[in-house]
C-alpha cells in the first residue's frame, strides 16, 4: 500500500524535475564563441573557489587565445605540467593558424592523453570539471575538450572491519569507486562482467554503478534496478543507504531487503548468481540486488571451510536470531502469565531468584533489556579501546551489582545477556538491528497476553515477510515458495562441488494472471 | 492508504484495550506453589492440608533456618469450598499446577474417592500426572511431617514412591490419569499407602508399604507388600526386585541361609481361553534375573545346579501371585483386570457375566506359567564356599 | 517490466498444505471422533470411514473444478443456475464461510482462555487475533498461503513428535474389542468427522489461482490422507491413554494429552508447543475462510475493488464472534452437534447436485 503510493510521488515528481533541468540546459546549452564569455559563464557558475585555476595562455606561439579549467586538488598535477601544458605551450614547426579545426587537431593529434573528449555545453564542462577532468578551451571554439587528469588521494585497500572471515581474502572495498571496480575486475576476467554508470542526486552527483554479469543476469531486473536509480529524486547521496531505502520494494518496511557487503568476494559471488552490485562512490559498502532473507544468514566464510561446518554454523545463526527476538518475550509469558509451563525445579528455582525483587517481571526485563542496548550504542561511541572497557564494564560491574544489590534477579541477567550475545551471532548487522527493535514490541504482547499475543505476533510477522519481495523475488524465497533446489545453498551449505554453477536459481516465476486478486489490484 | 491508516487506528485502539487490565498477571515469586496435599474428613467436611513452598527459602542469600515450606490447612464442604478457604491463612490463592502428590486418608477414600478428586480432574490448572497416595492415619500428618530431606518434603515423598517401586516393585505407582483408566472399566485400582513412622532419635520418615485396593472409587482393604507384588507379576508391571528363598538343598531350618534374586520383569501376558462355555485364565510371567546372593550354596554352578536355582525362583513367583490370587478372592475385588481382558476378548460373553462380576471372577479358575531364567550369577563364577 | 508486480499465484502443494491445515486444526482443538461417536471405542473406524467420504468429495470437487477451470465455486454457481438462482446459492455459500470464520474465531478464543488464561475475557483474544487476522488477508493470498507452508510442516513434526514422546503413557490394549456394538455407531460417529472432511469445499474456491493444475488432484487427496492419518493418530494415542470414557469426557483431549509428557523429570509441561500449533493453525484456518469470502463477495457483486470489502467482513467475524455461544461446551456442541446436518447438506448434497446438473448441463450444450 505504501509503496505504490511513494512510487507514484516518485513519478510525478521526477517529470518535473526532468522538465526543468531540461530547460536549463537549452538555456545554456552552447559553449559561447568567445573565450572570455565563456571563462566568464563558468566564474559566475562555480563562483570564487580558491581550488579551481583558470589557466590562460596563447596556443603554441600563435596568437591564438586558449585557457585550460581544472581544480587543483581533484587533478594530477604531473599530467597538467607534463603532459598538457607541455602539448599546449611546445613550439610547433607547423603552427596552426586560426582557421585550422582547431579542436580536432588538438583532440586527435596533438594532446597526449588517453582519455579525452569534446563537449559543447557549459553544464557538461562544469561537471567534467568537479569530476576532475581539465577542461581545455579555445577562443573562437564553442566547443571544449575534457581531458581526463583526474587524481586523488584514496585510502589505500585495507582488511574487511565488519565481515571477517578466518580464511579468505583479506581485501575489502574501499571508499574510491575506481579502486573498487578494479577489484572486482581483478576478480572476474570476463568480457561479460559490466558496468553501468550513473550519475545521482541534484547536489553531490554521485558516481552509481550497476555491475553485472551479462547473460547471468535477467535482463528485465537490469532495466528494473537501473529505471528505480534513475527515480531517485535526493539531493545528496552520500552512502549506499542513502539509494537502498529509495529503490526497495517496501520502503517503511522494518526488514532489510538488500543485502549489503564490503568484500569483493561476496560482489563476485553474488554476481555469478545472476544478482545486481550496485556500487556507490565514497562508500565501501555495495549493495546486492535482489536480497532474499536466507541471505542474511550467510558468511562468506562458509564457503571457505568444511561445509558440515558451515551448514551448523548456519543453523545456529537461524537459532540465535529466533533466541534475540523471542527470549525476552518468552521469559515475561512464563514467569508472569504461564508459571505451570516451567518445570517445577525450575520454576521453584526462578522464584527462590526473583523472591526479594521490587520490581515486577516486566518492568525488571525493560529495566535490563533498555541497560543493555545504552551500553551497546555508548561501546559503538566511544573510541576504540575505551569502548570495549565500558561495554565490559557496564555489563559486568552493572549486572553484577544490581543482582546483590537485589534490583533484578540473576536469571534476568542470564536472559538479557543471553539475548545480547546471540544478537551478535549473526553475520549481517541491518537484520540484527530489525530483530533487536522487533523484540521490545513482543516483550509488550507478551506482558499482556501471554504467549498467545507472542505467537499471534510472530505469525503476523511471518505473514507480512511472505508477502514482500525485493526486486520481484519474494523474500522468504526458498522456504516458501519452495524451491528445493535452492536449500542446497540457503539451510545447507552443500559442498561445492554439489552446488555446481547454477548454484542459486532464486525465486519462480509467474506465469499467467488472475483477474479477481488483491494484491496487485491497486496497481 | 486509507486502509493502512484504519489498520493502525484499530491497533492502536487493541492496545489501549490492552493496557486497560492485564488479567492473568501474577508473578513467580508471589504463587503459593502446592507441591504436595493431603485429604481428610472432618465431620462431614473435608479438610485439605497443602504443603506450599516457601520460596524464599530458596533465594540466594536466604537467612538460614527459615523453614522452606509451609502447610496450610482448611476446611470445606467440597475440595474447592477448603481451596478458597485456604486463602484465609495462605497469602495468596494455591497454585496447583505443580502438585507432585496426593494423600487420601483411609476415611475419604472409604467413603469414595471421586468426589474427592472432582477438583483435580476438571481444573485447568492440574495435570493428571501426579501420584496418588493412601494413608491408614490422617493426610494431614503426613503432608506436616519434617522428614530428614535434602530438598522439598513433597519432591522427596515423591522420589521415594519412584525409587521404592523401581527397586522393590512390592508398591504401584499411580497417576490421577491412571486411577480414572483402572476405575473406568471393572479393574481395581490399587494405590500405594503411606505410613510416618518415628525413628528412633524420634525423627519422623516416610514408610511406603504395599498398597490399598480400591473398588470403582472406593477403599476396600490393603495389601501387604509380597500381595502388591503379586499382583504387579500379573499386570506386568514389575520393574525390578529381590526375592529371598531358602538355600538350594536346605533342608527345613533356616539356618542353612539363604539365597537372593534380583529379578527383572520382561512381560506377563493374560490369555483367556474358552472351551466348553466355560472362560478359564492364563498368566503367563516371562522373567529374567540374577543371582545376587548364594553364600550358602555349596556345590559348584553348573547349568544343572542353575536350573535348580532357579526354579526355587520360580516357586516363589508362583506363590506370590497365588497370595495375591487368594486376598483377591477374599475381597471380590479383580485387582489383576481379567475382566477388562475377556471384554476385549470375549465381548459378548463379557455382557452376560458383566453385572455380577465380582462374584463370578472367584470361580473363574487361573492358570499361573512362569517362564523364568537366571542370566547371570555376578561376579563369582564358582562359588568360594562351593569349592571348600 | 517491474517485476515487483507480482501476481498471486500458488501451487497445487500449496493447495494441498492448506488443505490439511483447516482440517487439523479442529483436530487438534476438539477431536471431533472421540466425543462424538456413541461407541468412543471404535472412533479410529469412524474416522477411516469419514476419511473415505472426504476422498470421494475431493475427487468431485476437483471433477468440479476441472471443468470449470477459471471460475470459482461461486462464479460455477452462476453459470449453472443463471443470475438470481446462483446469487442465492452463492449467498448460502458465503454465509457458510464467513460463520465457519466466526467460529474458529470463537474457538481460538474460548481454547486460550480455557487451557491457558482462564482471567483474560475471551473477546480481548478476538479483537487481538482479528487484527492479525485483517491484516493478513490485505497481505494476499499468497502471504497467507506461503505462511501456511512453513507453519503446517513444522505443527505437524512437533506433533508427530509429541505423539511419540508420549509412547510411555500409552495402553494400546484399551482400543479392543473392536466393532463390540456393531457397525451402527460407528457409522454414526463417522458423520461429524465427515462435515470436517467437506472443508475440501475451498478447493473450488481456490482452484483458479492454481498454477500447476494438473496436479490438483494428486496433491488434494494426499493431503486428505493425510489428515486421515494425523486424525487416526490423535484417536489412536487418546484413547490409548485415557480410555474410550474418559477420553469422551475431555474438553480439550489433545491438550490434556500433551499436558501428560513427562520425561526425565524435566521435558515435562510443554504445553507451550501445543498451544503455538493451535494458534498457527487456527490463524490459518481464520485467514483462507475470510479471504475466501471477501473475493467470493467481490465475485458475486462484481465489485473491482477487493480490498474495501475485507475490513467490513473481518468486522463482522469479530462481531458474530462475540456473540452466540457461553462457553467452550456450548460451542464443541454447536460445532460438533447443531452445525453437523447444515454443514454435511452443504458441503456434500449440495456440491453432488451441482456436479450432476454440470455434467447434464454440458451435454446439452453439447448436442
Amino acid at each position: 500500500m505504501f509503496r505504490n503510493f511513494f512510487h507514484k510521488k516518485v513519478r510525478i515528481s521526477n517529470l518535473i524535475e526532468s522538465n526543468t533541468r531540461h530547460d536549463d540546459s537549452n538555456q545554456l546549452a552552447k559553449i559561447p564563441h568567445s573565450i572570455d564569455e565563456t571563462l566568464a559563464a563558468l566564474q559566475t557558475r562555480l563562483g570564487e573557489s580558491k581550488d579551481i585555476i583558470y589557466r590562460c595562455f596563447l596556443l603554441n606561439q600563435t596568437n591564438i587565445r586558449a585557457s585550460i579549467v581544472y581544480i587543483d586538488d581533484l587533478t594530477d598535477a604531473n599530467m597538467i605540467n607534463n603532459q598538457v601544458m607541455k602539448t599546449v605551450l611546445s613550439d610547433l614547426n607547423d603552427p596552426p593558424t586560426k582557421n585550422d579545426d582547431l579542436l580536432s587537431l588538438y583532440l586527435f593529434k596533438f594532446i597526449d592523453v588517453g582519455d579525452v573528449s569534446k563537449t559543447h555545453s557549459i553544464s557538461e564542462v562544469i561537471e567534467k570539471i568537479l569530476q576532475g577532468n581539465t577542461i581545455f578551451l579555445i577562443d573562437g571554439v564553442s566547443q571544449a575538450i575534457c581531458i581526463g587528469t583526474s587524481k586523488w588521494e584514496t585510502r589505500s585497500i585495507e582488511e574487511p572491519t565488519v565481515e571477517n572471515t578466518i580464511r579468505g581474502p583479506k581485501e575489502s572495498f574501499t571508499e574510491d569507486l575506481k579502486n573498487n571496480i578494479s577489484l572486482l575486475r581483478r576478480k572476474i576476467k570476463n568480457e561479460n562482467l559490466r558496468f553501468l554508470s550513473l550519475n545521482i542526486g541534484e547536489t553531490t552527483k554521485t558516481d552509481i554503478c550497476i555491475s553485472y554479469l551479462h547473460k547471468k543476469a535477467d535482463p528485465s531486473l537490469v532495466t528494473e534496478v537501473k529505471s528505480r536509480l534513475e527515480n531517485i529524486d535526493m539531493e545528496g547521496i552520500l552512502e549506499s543507504r542513502y539509494l537502498e531505502e529509495w529503490i526497495v520494494d517496501h520502503p517503511y518496511s522494518v526488514f532489510p531487503q538488500l543485502d549489503h557487503t564490503e568484500r569483493p568476494d561476496r560482489v563476485a559471488a553474488m554476481l555469478m548468481e545472476g544478482r545486481i552490485a550496485i556500487f556507490c562512490n565514497g562508500t565501501p559498502w555495495v549493495l546486492i540486488v535482489p536480497t532474499i532473507f536466507m541471505q542474511f544468514f550467510t558468511s562468506p566464510g562458509d564457503y571457505y571451510q568444511n561445509f558440515y561446518f558451515s551448514t551448523f554454523i548456519r543453523w545456529l545463526r537461524f537459532i540465535a536470531s529466533m533466541l534475540t527476538l523471542t527470549i525476552p518475550a518468552f521469559y515475561i509469558a512464563l514467569i508472569t502469565m504461564h508459571q505451570e509451563m516451567i518445570p517445577t525445579q525450575l520454576a521453584l528455582r526462578i522464584a527462590g531468584s526473583r523472591a526479594n525483587v521490587p520490581f515486577p517481571a516486566v518492568v525488571e526485563a525493560f529495566l535490563m533489556e533498555i541497560t543493555f542496548e545504552i551500553l551497546r550504542e555508548a561501546g559503538i561511541r566511544l573510541p576504540k579501546a575505551a569502548g570495549q572497557a565500558v561495554s565490559i564494564v557496564g555489563a559486568l560491574i552493572i549486572g553484577q551489582a544490581a543482582v546483590d544489590a537485589g534490583i533484578v534477579s540473576p536469571i534476568k541477567i542470564i536472559v538479557v545477556s543471553l539475548t545480547g550475545i546471540c544478537s551478535f551471532a549473526l553475520p549481517n548487522y541491518s537484520l540484527g538491528l530489525t530483530i533487536r527493535l522487533l523484540r521490545f514490541p513482543l516483550m509488550i504482547l507478551a506482558s499482556l497476553l501471554g504467549i498467545p499475543g507472542i505467537a499471534v505476533a510472530l505469525l503476523a510477522l511471518l505473514t507480512y515477510m511472505t508477502s514482500i519481495k525485493s526486486f520481484g523475488l519474494p523474500y522468504l524465497s526458498p522456504l516458501s515458495p519452495l524451491t528445493q533446489g535452492d536449500f542446497k545453498d540457503t539451510l545447507f551449505r552443500a559442498p561445492l562441488f554439489k552446488l555446481g554453477n547454477n548454484k542459486s536459481k532464486f525465486g519462480f516465476k509467474p506465469k499467467n494472471k488472475n483477474e479477481f486478486d488483491i494484491e496487485d489490484e491497486e496497481q | 492508504m486509507k486502509k493502512s491508516r484504519i489498520l493502525l487506528i484499530s491497533f492502536i485502539l487493541l492496545i489501549c484495550i490492552l493496557l486497560s487490565g492485564c488479567w492473568n498477571r501474577r508473578e513467580i515469586e508471589s504463587l503459593s506453589f502446592v507441591l504436595a496435599s493431603g485429604i481428610d474428613q472432618s465431620g462431614d467436611q473435608f479438610q485439605l492440608s497443602t504443603q506450599v513452598v516457601n520460596t524464599e527459602a530458596l533465594a540466594k542469600n536466604a537467612p538460614s533456618g527459615i523453614h522452606s515450606y509451609f502447610v496450610f490447612t482448611s476446611k470445606g464442604k467440597t475440595i474447592f469450598d477448603a481451596v478458597r478457604n485456604a486463602t484465609q491463612s495462605a497469602p495468596s490463592k494455591l497454585f496447583w499446577s505443580h502438585t507432585k502428590v496426593l494423600v487420601l486418608s483411609e476415611e475419604v477414600a472409604q467413603k469414595g474417592a471421586l468426589s474427592a478428586l472432582g477438583f483435580f480432574i476438571r481444573d485447568a490448572e492440574e495435570r493428571r500426572n501426579f501420584h496418588i497416595l493412601v494413608t491408614p492415619g490422617r493426610a494431614e500428618t503426613v503432608i506436616n511431617a519434617d522428614v530428614k530431606t535434602k530438598s522439598l518434603p513433597a519432591m522427596a515423598l515423591a522420589n521415594t514412591l519412584e525409587s521404592n517401586y523401581k527397586s522393590t516393585s512390592q508398591t504401584s505407582i499411580v497417576t490421577l490419569n491412571d486411577f480414572l483408566l483402572e476405575i473406568h472399566g471393572t479393574e481395581c485400582p490399587i494405590v500405594p499407602t503411606i505410613k510416618i513412622i518415628k525413628t528412633q532419635k524420634g525423627e519422623q520418615e516416610y514408610q511406603i508399604l504395599g498398597s490399598a485396593v480400591f473398588n470403582k472409587d472406593k477403599f476396600i482393604s490393603y495389601l501387604s507388600p509380597i500381595e502388591t507384588r503379586g499382583v504387579q507379576w500379573v499386570k506386568g508391571k514389575v520393574k525390578s526386585g529381590i526375592i529371598v528363598t531358602p538355600c538350594l538343598d536346605a533342608g527345613k531350618n533356616d539356618k542353612d541361609g539363604k539365597i537372593s534374586f534380583e529379578i527383572y520383569q520382561e512381560k506377563s501376558k493374560i490369555d483367556i481361553k474358552k472351551g466348553n462355555n466355560q472362560i478359564s485364565i492364563e498368566v503367563h510371567i516371562k522373567e529374567r534375573g540374577n543371582l545376587a546372593e548364594g553364600a550358602c550354596i555349596k556345590s559348584e554352578i553348573n547349568p544343572n545346579t542353575l536350573a535348580k536355582i532357579n526354579k526355587l525362583k520360580e516357586t516363589a513367583i508362583k506363590e506370590e501371585i497365588q497370595g495375591a490370587l487368594k486376598k483377591a478372592y477374599e475381597l471380590k475385588t479383580d485387582v489383576f483386570g481379567f475382566g477388562e481382558q475377556i471384554h476385549r476378548k470375549y465381548p459378548k460373553d463379557w455382557k452376560t457375566m458383566k453385572d455380577n462380576w465380582s462374584n463370578k471372577f472367584p470361580s473363574i479358575p487361573v492358570k499361573i506359567i512362569v517362564d523364568s531364567r537366571i542370566n547371570g550369577t555376578g561376579l563369582i563364577q564358582v562359588n568360594e564356599g562351593g569349592k571348600k | 517490466m517491474n517485476l515487483s508486480n507480482h501476481l498471486p499465484i500458488i501451487s497445487s502443494r500449496q493447495l494441498g498444505l492448506i488443505l490439511i491445515s483447516i482440517r487439523v486444526a479442529v483436530m487438534t482443538v476438539f477431536l471431533p471422533t472421540a466425543w462424538s461417536t456413541p461407541d468412543p471405542k471404535n472412533a479410529w473406524l469412524s474416522a477411516i470411514l469419514s476419511g473415505i467420504g472426504g476422498m470421494i468429495i475431493t475427487y468431485l470437487f476437483v471433477v468440479l473444478s476441472r471443468k470449470y477451470p477459471d471460475q470459482t465455486l461461486i462464479q460455477i454457481f452462476e453459470t449453472i443456475f443463471g443470475k438470481w438462482l446462483g446469487a442465492l446459492f452463492s449467498i448460502i455459500y458465503l454465509y457458510f464461510f464467513l460463520n465457519i470464520a466466526s467460529v474458529i474465531v470463537r474457538e481460538f478464543a474460548e481454547v486460550l482462555n480455557t487451557a491457558l488464561m482462564p482471567e483474560t475475557p475471551v473477546s480481548i483474544f478476538i479483537v487481538y487475533v482479528m487484527v492479525a487476522v485483517i491484516f493478513a488477508v490485505f497481505r494476499g493470498l499468497e502471504a497467507i498461503i506461503r505462511t501456511n507452508a512453513i507453519t503446517l510442516p513444522i505443527s505437524l513434526i512437533s506433533l508427530v513428535v509429541i505423539l511419540c514422546l508420549l509412547v510411555k503413557t500409552y495402553h494400546p490394549e484399551l482400543i479392543l474389542p473392536i466393532l463390540e456394538d456393531g457397525i451402527k455407531p460407528v457409522v454414526r460417529g463417522s458423520l461429524v468427522p465427515l462435515s470436517l472432511f467437506g472443508e475440501v469445499i475451498l478447493l473450488p474456491m481456490l482452484y483458479p489461482y492454481v498454477q500447476d493444475k494438473e496436479n490438483v488432484l494428486r496433491y488434494s487427496m494426499l493431503a486428505q490422507i493425510i489428515s486421515i492419518f494425523i486424525l487416526l493418530g490423535l484417536i489412536l494415542a487418546i484413547i490409548s491413554t485415557f480410555g474410550a470414557e474418559e477420553a469422551k469426557n475431555l474438553t480439550l483431549p489433545v491438550f490434556s494429552l500433551v499436558r501428560m509428557i513427562s520425561i526425565a523429570n524435566f521435558f515435562e509441561r510443554v504445553e507451550a508447543i501445543m498451544v503455538a500449533i493451535w494458534i498457527s493453525l487456527l490463524y490459518t484456518k481464520m485467514c483462507i475462510y475470510l479471504y475466501v469470502t471477501v473475493i467470493g463477495t467481490a465475485q458475486l457483486f462484481r465489485l473491482k475493488n477487493v480490498k474495501c470489502l475485507i475490513f467490513p467482513l473481518g468486522i463482522t467475524v469479530l462481531i458474530l464472534a462475540n456473540k452466540d455461544f457461553k462457553n467452550l461446551s456450548d460451542l464443541k456442541y454447536y460445532t460438533m452437534k447443531e452445525w453437523n446436518p447444515i454443514s454435511l447438506l452443504i458441503e456434500y448434497i449440495i456440491p453432488c447436485f451441482l456436479v450432476v446438473v454440470s455434467y447434464f448441463s454440458r451435454r446439452k450444450r453439447l448436442t
